[in-house]
């Protein structure tokens, strides 16, 4: 097994709704390597959510080759697709999406729901997830009941519960303030550094690029640059993180 | 998610969810309890009229004027006038003594007035019948006595009160000899009726007897019949005296051979028949609503079942994003709509059971026989139809999300 966990060639996807077809990503290359953090960067509308889609079994590709841990995911049936989603990877989103109406421990649960742990390493579990994001005097809140960075850390959280393989954030800090996007940048990049988990990340800021240790640009479906952060931003402590 | 997890997280998706449960719920217990509700009511009601019927003896003979197909009931029972019976039809039928076998009759003429005594009021219904109605009805007094042929003919001023009116009017106190006035007429007290219960719909212990000569010529000012009632020694020749009585009758009216009957004599029996098929087409009726209600249910069920899945789509594309397997929702979505379906139809079928029982305990205590029935057919129809409904239109747009792309359902408005 090489130490590449991300492989795609050629990688091509268009939309196609009732006779109109969208050509979004014409043709993508690169590989990302095991406990790499990785920046995507590009102007509005460039498909960075619909490669990072892709990449996380949210959404098909049209053609191209794209090989997870060294599996060709083409091969992939509905339920393997869904296996991958609920073990290989965590997705931050960012309009957050939580579950309405219910708790802290309960979102972050929401992956392991369709696991075969038992419920009591299923807490255990993700109240370790909501340690690391800090978030551990929430705990029972609920969700509608948090700041929008908070709401944001319990989605992290709900990512790193699985122990996926690759953390995807596509715009984590987009509807946040800077101090709470930078709380933000400062969990992910522990996450990187400290626990070795792979991330790739969507923003549209410079400076939070520069939190990851390269970055690709794309532009109108196609990458641009891609190269590494000559003087990465280490995240100081923002705040009060309990 | 094992099973039990799986009704656990139901009831707690329920509770989250409070008012689109609460709104499903309502459809679907609205359905059940309405189908239990009408259907009981139905047949309280058929078994009323039937038990009443049926104790007024079966050797009762009934003439009633006009005249009217068989299938159908008389002509004069659905509310139409006709004066063509009178009373010396009747009189004749018995006093000819060309039938042995009619041992009393009576014709029967009524009214609605308000009865005074000493400043005390009732309203009541007046009825003006022959002397012989204890016979024909199978009755008695309890106090005092019944008018006699003479009274009835020298058109005495004389009152039977009817149990209820007497305590309305008297209290306790025997109103033998006492004067009431009924309408703008004075009339002597000289019996009380012992305790009958209901006929149909109305109470026969709140009326008043009075001779069929002051009730058509004082009361009502009329010289025609509203029916008439024989009583037949024999059963088994209630064909034959039917024969003879429509005879009689017909040469009373001159109506030549070929000419239809103006007049109908049914026999106790086949006014149940008849009766069996007004209250089988209201129960028909009743069925009808019942399915009415269902569809109404089901139509709230399904709404709010597709709108509650239009909410959910993207909490599908979320469970789909974390790794939730089309069988894993399938499945969740299959046993939240169970128990809520069960919660609903459990509460339905009691709160059905419960309406059904409060409107027998008042139609009781209203005096009338109203037996108290539930059919599992109806628990079983509305259930059914209910969780049907809900399974299909929880279930068909569920089936639909959960084999959208994650993405598509996450993103969808
Ligand atoms: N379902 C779809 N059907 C058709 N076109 C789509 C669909 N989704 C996205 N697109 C198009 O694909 C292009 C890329 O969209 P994408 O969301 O990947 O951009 P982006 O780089 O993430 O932009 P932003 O920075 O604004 O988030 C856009 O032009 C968009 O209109
Ligand atoms: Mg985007």
């Amino acid at each position: 097994m090489s130490n590449a966990i991300i492989k795609i060639e050629n990688l091509k996807k268009q939309y196609e709704n009732e006779e109109v077809v969208t050509p979004v990503l014409f043709g993508l290359d690169f590989v990302i390597k095991k406990g790499e953090f990785v920046a995507i960067m590009g102007p509005s509308g460039s498909g960075k959510s619909t490669l990072m889609h892709i990449l996380g079994f949210l959404d098909k590709l049209s053609t191209g080759k794209y090989l997870f841990e060294d599996v060709d995911v083409s091969g992939l049936d509905d339920e393997q697709l869904a296996e991958m989603r609920g073990h290989k990877i965590g997705f931050v989103f960012q309009s957050f999406n939580l579950l309405p109406r219910t708790s802290v421990l309960e979102n972050v649960m929401l992956p392991l729901v369709y696991t075969k742990l038992s419920q009591a390493e299923r807490v255990e579990k993700a109240k370790k997830a909501i340690e690391a994001v800090g978030l551990t005097h929430r705990i029972n809140n609920l969700s509608n009941q948090l700041s929008g960075g908070e709401k944001q850390r319990v989605a992290i959280a709900r990512a790193l519960v699985n122990d996926p393989s690759v953390i995807f954030a596509d715009e984590p800090t987009g509807n946040l303030d800077s101090k709470s996007g930078l709380q933000i940048m400062k969990i992910l990049q522990e996450l990187n550094l400290k626990q070795g988990h792979t991330i790739i990340l969507v923003t549209h800021e410079k400076y939070t690029a520069e939190h990851a240790e390269r970055i690709i640009k794309m532009r109108d479906g196609l990458i641009e640059s891609d190269e590494a952060v000559k003087n990465r931003l280490i995240a100081e402590r923002v705040g009060e993180l309990k | 998610m094992n099973f039990i997890e799986n009704v656990n997280n139901s009831f707690h998706l329920i509770k989250q969810n409070k008012i689109r449960s609460f709104l499903t719920m309502l459809g679907i217990i609205i359905g059940i309890a309405s189908v239990i509700m009408i259907i009981s009511v139905g047949n309280g009601a058929q078994s009323l009229i039937f038990n009443q019927i049926k104790s007024q003896g079966s050797n009762l003979m009934a003439i009633f004027p006009g005249s009217t197909d068989k299938e159908g009931p008389p002509a004069s029972v659905m509310g139409i006038v006709i004066t063509t019976l009178k009373y010396d039809d009747v009189k004749a039928l018995y006093d000819q003594s060309r039938i042995p076998e009619i041992t009393a009759y009576t014709g029967y003429v009524r009214g609605s007035e308000t009865a005074v005594w000493q400043g005390n009021k009732t309203d009541t219904t007046f009825i003006g019948v022959s002397s012989y109605l204890p016979t024909v009805e199978d009755t008695d007094t309890q106090i005092g006595n019944f008018f006699t042929e003479e009274e009835e003919k020298s058109m005495q001023k004389v009152a039977v009160l009817g149990s209820d009116t007497w305590k309305n009017l008297f209290g306790d106190q025997n109103p033998v000899g006492e004067l009431v006035k009924i309408g703008k007429q004075s009339f002597r007290v000289i019996g009380v009726m012992r305790e009958r219960g209901t006929s149909g719909f109305s109470n026969q212990d709140n009326q008043i007897y009075i001779p069929i000569t002051v009730g058509q010529k004082l009361m009502l000012g009329i010289n025609h019949l509203s029916y008439a009632r024989l009583k037949v020694s024999d059963e088994n020749k209630l064909d034959l005296v039917r024969e003879e009585v429509k005879q009689i009758l017909r040469d009373r009216h001159d109506i030549l051979p070929g000419q239809p009957d103006d007049f109908d004599v049914r026999t106790q029996k086949e006014s149940l028949d008849v009766l069996l098929q007004i209250t089988n087409a209201l129960k028909f009726f009743l069925a009808a609503i019942a399915g009415l209600a269902l569809v109404v249910g089901g139509i709230g069920i399904m709404n709010i079942m597709l709108v509650s899945v239009q909410e959910r789509i993207r909490e599908i594309g979320l469970r789909k994003a974390v790794g939730a397997k089309n069988r894993q929702i399938m499945i969740q979505f299959l046993i939240e709509t169970i128990v809520l379906t069960s919660i609903a139809g459990i509460v339905g079928i009691l709160f059905g059971v419960l309406v059904s029982f409060l409107v027998a305990v008042v139609a009781n205590a209203l005096g009338y026989k109203w037996e108290f029935s539930i059919s599992f057919f109806s628990i079983f129809l509305g259930v059914f139809v209910s969780s049907v409904i809900g399974l299909i239109f929880g279930l068909i747009p569920a089936r639909r999300a959960s084999k959208l792309d994650p993405i598509d359902a996450l993103r969808y408005e």
